[in-house]
């Protein structure tokens, strides 16, 4: 019996000391050998559980809202009604400003390249804000190319890629910076994550003045992200503690724990 | 058996990474019903048996985290040494629900420590990890590793009862037996 204890004592040392070796060899290396291929095979069943799962989540959500479904709707039809004769301004606004543009001969507006990608996971390690999409590089998607969700709100960026699929990270990632502007000031800065909770924008000159409300967007500053996408509001100002710059907590339109499909800008291109 | 086991192993992390991470947020993202699985197979079968199903379990996750390779495997590892070593001491041959249920939970907490050590060490060797364990709310931390603990004692109830259907006798940890 003492025999079989020894053993069993020296075993779990061996396998120790192996994994800890093992450990430290395959430390910092960004991708571990046939990490593509795995992720590859288990494409397809992971891609059907986060539908299933999608598909349970809109049926239990339809149940549960079926209360407030008459109230909705008249909210929505109304909201649809102002909309649509917003509409009616903006195209006359927008021929005006073509016509403007072709005069004074400036380049036409750029439209996305978007790929549009389901959200099939979350790093199982517990870094709550990095998410797995099943499109990787053979649909043509690379790292730091912006994620975003309706109609042009950035949720992150695309942090590290397979094949088959791919992580992004969310931008109130502690990692995560992207350059931004205040639309009604002009003012620029960068927004980053802070205590996982939300994100900032920082490096706005105290000469500058921010209201809540205001709109940041991506500034496109160094063509990494394409300028334009919406970030948040700002909400909170607060002087940094040299007192040299001022720092803006932002609101997001988005909730980030509902996020399924995603599209990945895969870079501007001209009309 | 054995693929059989592999499969609901297979489920089981599809399950904990495309479902409940999902569906149930950032507090339940981790490796709890592979943790689980891993005490219902280390109860049935001993540590030694139970080594290859640690690192296949363990090798499972490192390639679905942002972790290095052998994070997962060396975490299995020293949870369940410690489960083993405490079970083979004071529990011998006692299954009952309550008692895995209590494994489970302590297994929960224990693998949270060491993953925090663990990327501790690795940004002081230089490599850059997402925040983890800095959680909104405490009280839903604990929820969730209680849900994980009670699904814990269904899946060790099922892989008994696999046991059972293919005639299989449970391994070093039976009363008397090493």
């Amino acid at each position: 019996m003492k025999q079989a204890l020894n053993k069993k004592n020296m075993l779990f040392y061996i396998t120790l000391v192996i994994v800890v070796i093992l450990f430290f060899l395959f430390r910092g290396i960004d991708k571990k050998p046939f990490e593509g291929l795995v992720h590859t095979v288990f494409s397809p069943f992971t891609r059907f559980f986060s539908n299933a799962e999608k598909f349970s989540r809109d049926r239990i959500s339809f149940f549960g809202s079926i209360g407030s479904l008459k109230s909705n709707n008249e909210d929505l039809f109304e909201e649809n009604l102002e909309l649509k004769s917003q509409i009616a301004k903006l195209q006359d606004i927008k021929k005006e400003n073509e016509e403007l543009r072709n005069q004074l001969k400036l380049a036409p507006y750029e439209e996305y390249d978007l790929t549009a990608s389901m959200v099939v996971g979350r790093d199982i390690s517990g870094a709550t804000n990095v998410f797995v999409i099943d499109v990787g590089s053979s649909d043509g998607v690379e790292q730091q190319m912006a994620v975003i969700v309706g109609e042009g709100v950035l949720v992150g960026k695309v942090t590290k890629v397979l094949q088959r699929s791919a992580y992004f990270e969310l931008i109130k990632s502690k990692n995560s910076r992207v350059n931004a502007e205040i639309i009604e000031s002009g003012a620029k800065g960068i927004v980053r994550g802070q205590f996982e909770t939300g994100a900032i924008l920082d490096m706005i000159p105290q000469t500058v003045e921010v209201k809540k409300g205001d709109t940041v967007i991506t500034s496109g500053v160094g063509n990494i992200l394409p300028r334009g996408l919406l970030i948040g509001y700002a909400h909170d100002v607060t002087a940094t503690a040299d007192r040299l710059f001022q720092q803006v907590s932002l609101i997001s339109p988005i909730n980030y724990e509902s996020i399924r499909m995603v599209w990945i800008v895969k870079g501007a291109k001209i009309q | 058996m054995k693929k059989l086991l592999v499969l609901l192993a297979i489920i089981l992390f599809l399950i904990q990474y495309s479902v409940i991470s999902l569906e149930f947020g950032s507090l339940f993202v981790g490796p709890g019903l592979m943790a689980s699985f891993l005490i219902a197979i280390l109860l049935k079968e001993g540590f030694v048996r139970s080594l290859k199903w640690i690192i296949f379990v363990g090798l499972l996750l490192d390639y679905f985290s942002s972790t290095s390779l052998g994070t997962f495997v060396l975490i299995f590892l020293i949870v369940m040494g410690v489960f083993e070593f405490y079970y083979s001491k004071f529990e011998q041959g006692n299954q009952k629900s309550s008692m895995v249920f209590i494994s489970n939970l302590f297994s929960f907490f224990l693998i949270d420590v060491l993953l925090f050590l663990i990327i501790q060490v690795d940004v002081l060797l230089g490599n850059t990890h997402d925040a983890f364990l800095i959680k909104e709310e405490f009280v839903w931390y604990i929820v969730s590793r209680i849900f994980f603990s009670v699904v814990g004692v269904c899946i060790n109830f099922v892989i008994g009862k696999l046991y059972r259907f293919f005639g299989m006798s449970t391994g070093e940890l039976k009363l008397g037996k090493i």
